[in-house]
This record gives structure tokens, sequence and C-alpha cells, in this order.
């Protein structure tokens, strides 16, 4: 037997064993991509608890690979829901939401040139980030014209999720209208700051916040005139802080959000970068 | 169509056999085709050939002057050599190292994408994020996020002074995470110092973390 293997091996000619070993490896990589979900409940024994939900969950995860859609980050939603002990139809429903998040993000993300082609595939964690914007509640149109403008001005794919998430965590605390945000998000891709900056002017709005200021005052004088006359985070506090303590204004809707069964204080930072590795 | 242009379309169909009209008649059919809007749309494409044919220089050789017997014997003789590959009915010609060589530039490419997406990661910086949770009264306090796939109980909470629970976890940065605390094992509560925190879509809230 060995010996006929052998002599079967010997007549194939180079090109075929190199055809025939690049097919195997394109078909073990293929195989390894697209079964997350197996993996999944053949790893987790809480997944049975889905079982019923299998060919739901397939359904999605195909129409994710037919859309190049990353399965990973379903897989993640999977788990999360998985960890959460969410019913089965809920979780379905869930998958299928984020689906739909995750082709839209695809979609601002091609339209705005950042991939999406088939030769230069996006990231998945760009399409997480997206994906996250939009969850959040900013709007398509916004993400897609923050990204266009950074694409316009070359400023790169980092500042304009950065600028994004500066968008998000700002009106995470301060109710904004579009055309404001928008105009921020453009002002702080032309300001010159260092994207990881951006995140700072949630810090700085609620700040002035905290010395009583508008919510205009803080929008329109501090933050957009500041940033339009080429100033940053700096001449921002500046101004907040020469600026008369008044009444504190209640806090905003959204803060409110924030459950208050775990007080704190501002030493405890939670999710704080303490040392690099 | 006036009596012209019927003179003109048998003298083409004449021509397209191969019956070479006479000069005279092929300069009378090229300035008919200039002038006659619908002649000129049908055959204005056949100019250069009938202008050839009438030994106007026109850019394009005689047709008897193309090649060289010589050269035409030469080419053949190169083409019988080439490999004839079949694929199901149809014919493809190539050399016979130009499937496998595309076959490993394929697999080449392949493989250099997989080790440049994975090289681009390993090469974020990596830093500690501490995660900090105030609960006194708990017994237990987990993290789980999509940076650990959301698996309970591998993060546990080390319980410092003043009930606040503490931990430190390696992360990327350049990246956005989703994550929870769960206390006691039952209850899942967003990190109420987390900047951002989004519908989890399934009814709670998730913390965001962008690095």
């Amino acid at each position: 037997m060995k010996t006929s293997i052998t002599a079967k091996c010997r007549s194939l000619s180079p090109t075929s064993m190199i055809l025939f070993a690049s097919l195997m490896l394109m078909a073990v990589a293929s195989t390894s991509w697209s079964d997350l979900l197996g993996s999944w409940y053949a790893s987790d024994p809480r997944a049975a608890v889905y079982s019923d939900a299998r060919a739901e969950f397939s359904r999605i995860f195909s129409q994710a690979a037919r859309e190049h859609v990353p399965q990973q980050i379903l897989l993640n939603k999977l788990r999360e829901g998985e960890a959460k002990g969410v019913p089965a139809n809920t979780l379905v429903n869930s998958l299928r939401f984020e689906l739909a998040l995750l082709s839209r993000a695809k979609v601002i993300l091609g339209r705005a040139g950042f991939g999406g082609t088939f030769l230069s595939p996006v990231a998945d964690e760009t399409v997480k980030d997206v994906e996250v914007y939009l969850r959040s509640g900013l709007p398509d149109q916004l993400v897609s014209n923050l990204l266009s403008a950074s694409a316009a001005r070359h400023a790169g794919k980092q500042a304009a999720l950065a600028a994004c998430g500066a968008i998000m965590d700002l009106r995470a605390v301060a109710p904004m209208e579009d055309a404001d945000s928008l105009q921020i998000g453009k002002l702080l891709l032309a300001s010159g700051l260092p994207p990881s900056g951006y995140g700072s002017l949630a810090l700085v709005y609620g700040l002035g916040k905290s010395r009583g200021l508008s919510h205009d005052a803080l929008v329109h004088d501090i933050i957009i005139n500041t940033l339009r006359s080429g100033g940053g985070l700096a001449i921002m506090n500046r101004k907040i802080v020469s600026t008369p303590i008044s009444e504190p204004l209640p806090p905003s809707p959204a803060a409110q959000l924030v459950p208050k069964q775990h007080p704190s204080t501002r030493e405890l930072v939670s999710g704080k970068k303490i040392n690099n590795r | 169509m006036n009596e012209i242009c019927q003179r003109v379309d048998a003298a083409i169909r004449e021509w397209e056999h191969g019956d070479i009209p006479g000069t005279q008649n092929l300069f009378f059919i090229i300035n008919h085709s200039r002038t006659c809007a619908r002649c000129g749309r049908s055959y204005g494409a056949l100019l250069p050939l009938l202008r050839r044919d009438a030994g106007e220089p026109s850019g394009l050789a005689p047709a008897d002057q193309t090649c060289s017997t010589d050269f035409t014997n030469s080419v053949m003789r190169r083409a019988t050599r080439a490999k004839v590959l079949r694929f199901s009915g149809s014919t493809m010609q190539t050399a016979k190292w130009a499937l496998p060589l595309a076959g490993c530039l394929a697999l080449l490419l392949g493989l250099g994408g997989l080790i440049l997406q994975a090289h681009m990661h390993s090469t974020a910086e990596r830093v500690m994020v501490s995660f900090r949770f105030e609960a006194p009264s708990a017994s237990q306090v987990s993290l789980a996020g999509d940076f650990n796939g959301w698996r309970v109980g591998e993060l546990i909470l080390k319980q410092g002074q003043s009930g606040v629970w503490e931990i430190a976890v390696p992360l990327h940065t350049g990246a956005i995470y989703t994550y929870d605390f769960l206390i006691d094992g039952q209850q899942w509560i967003p990190d109420p110092h987390s900047e951002t925190q989004v519908d989890d879509g399934f009814g709670g809230l998730a913390s965001v973390l962008r690095l």
C-alpha cells in the first residue's frame, strides 16, 4: 500500500502537487473562518441552552458571510447574550439588529473611502468602532459626513474614528444638534490636535457645566469658537476657568442615565490607562 | 435612399465578398461616404480599409504586405510549441509555468495578508487598563466584555479598601471595547465611570471604552 501511494505521489507533477497543496490550504482556511458558530456550540457547554435557535443563528451567520460582515463581532454579541442569560428569541432579534448595524457600518466606511473593497478589506476593528457609534445613536449621515470630511482632509482613519468617538462622548452628556456635532467634528479634524486628545471635549463640557455655564455658551462660545480660532483644549479650559462661577444647572437627561446605586468619586475613574506595558 | 446610395451598397457588398472594385469606384464610394450622412454612418468605419485598397495612404498597410511569409511561419512554429490545456471543453493556451506560478502568487498574497493583519494587531500598543467598581456590600464582582469574549468568571476583581473592587487588564490601543460588571454572579451593571454607555440590545446597557 505504502509503495503504491509513493508511486502515485511520484507520478504527480510538481505543478499538480503545488495546485493540490494550495487548494487544501484554501479549503482548511475557509472552513476555519466559516464555522465560528459550530465552534461556539462545541466548546461552550452553556450554548446548549440555545440549541433550538441554532438554525436561526446559522441563517444570520450565513447572511453575514454573504455580506462580508465580520462574523467574530456577531459571535461576541452572541456570547454577551449568553453571558447575560438572554432568552433565545431576544438573542435572535438582537443578532439580527447587530447584523443590520454592521452592514450599515460597512456601507458607511466604504462610501467614505475607508476600504470595504475586495482589494482593501476594512478591518474588523474599524467596523466594530462604527457599529458602536451607530448603536450609541449617532445618525448614519453624521458618521458618514465625519468620515468623508476626514478622508477629504487626508486626516486618516484613526483621526476620523476619534472624531466620531469624541462626538459620541459629547452627545452622551450634552444633547446636541447634528449640525453642531458635524461642525465640531470637522473643526477637530482641522485643529491639528492629536486624535487621542479629541475625547477630552466631553470632560471640557463637564467642567463648564460644573461651573454653571450654559449649553449654548459651552458649545458655541467655548468649544466651536476656540477650535475655529485655532485654539485647543488648554484655551477652552482657560476660558472656562476664567468665567465666574454661577449657580450650577441641573444635570442633563443623558447624565441621569448613569446608575446611582454605586456612588463614586472622581479619583475612582474606571477604565483608566495606568501604565504602558 | 437614392440611386447613388444603392450603387454604393452594391459595391460594398461586392467588396466584402472579395471583389475589389476599381480604384475609381473605390474613390467614388469614399467620397460619397464622406458627403452622404446615411452612407457615412453605414460605412464610415470601413473608410480606412477602402482607402488602403484604393492605394491612398491611410496608416494601414496593404493586406498582402502585412507580414512576410517567413515572419508568419516563425510565429506559427512558436505557437505550436505552446501547451494547450483543456478545461471542460474550452481551450486555453498558456505557458507551462503560468498556472502554478499564479497559484503560488495567490497563496503568498493570501498568507501575506493574514500575516500583515496579525502584525498590525500585534503592533498596536498594549496598555494596562484599571477597572474599578465601588460595591461595599457585594461578595464578588467580575468583569466581562468583548476583550475576553464575555467569559464570565475569568476576570474577578479584587476587593480593596472602602469596598472598592479593582482589576487591571492588558488591552490593545486604537480599539473600542464594550463591557459590564457582574455583581455576585447575578446582576449586570454598566461602569458608572465610563464616558459612554450604549444599549446592549438585550434591554440593558453596555459600557464603552475607547483606547
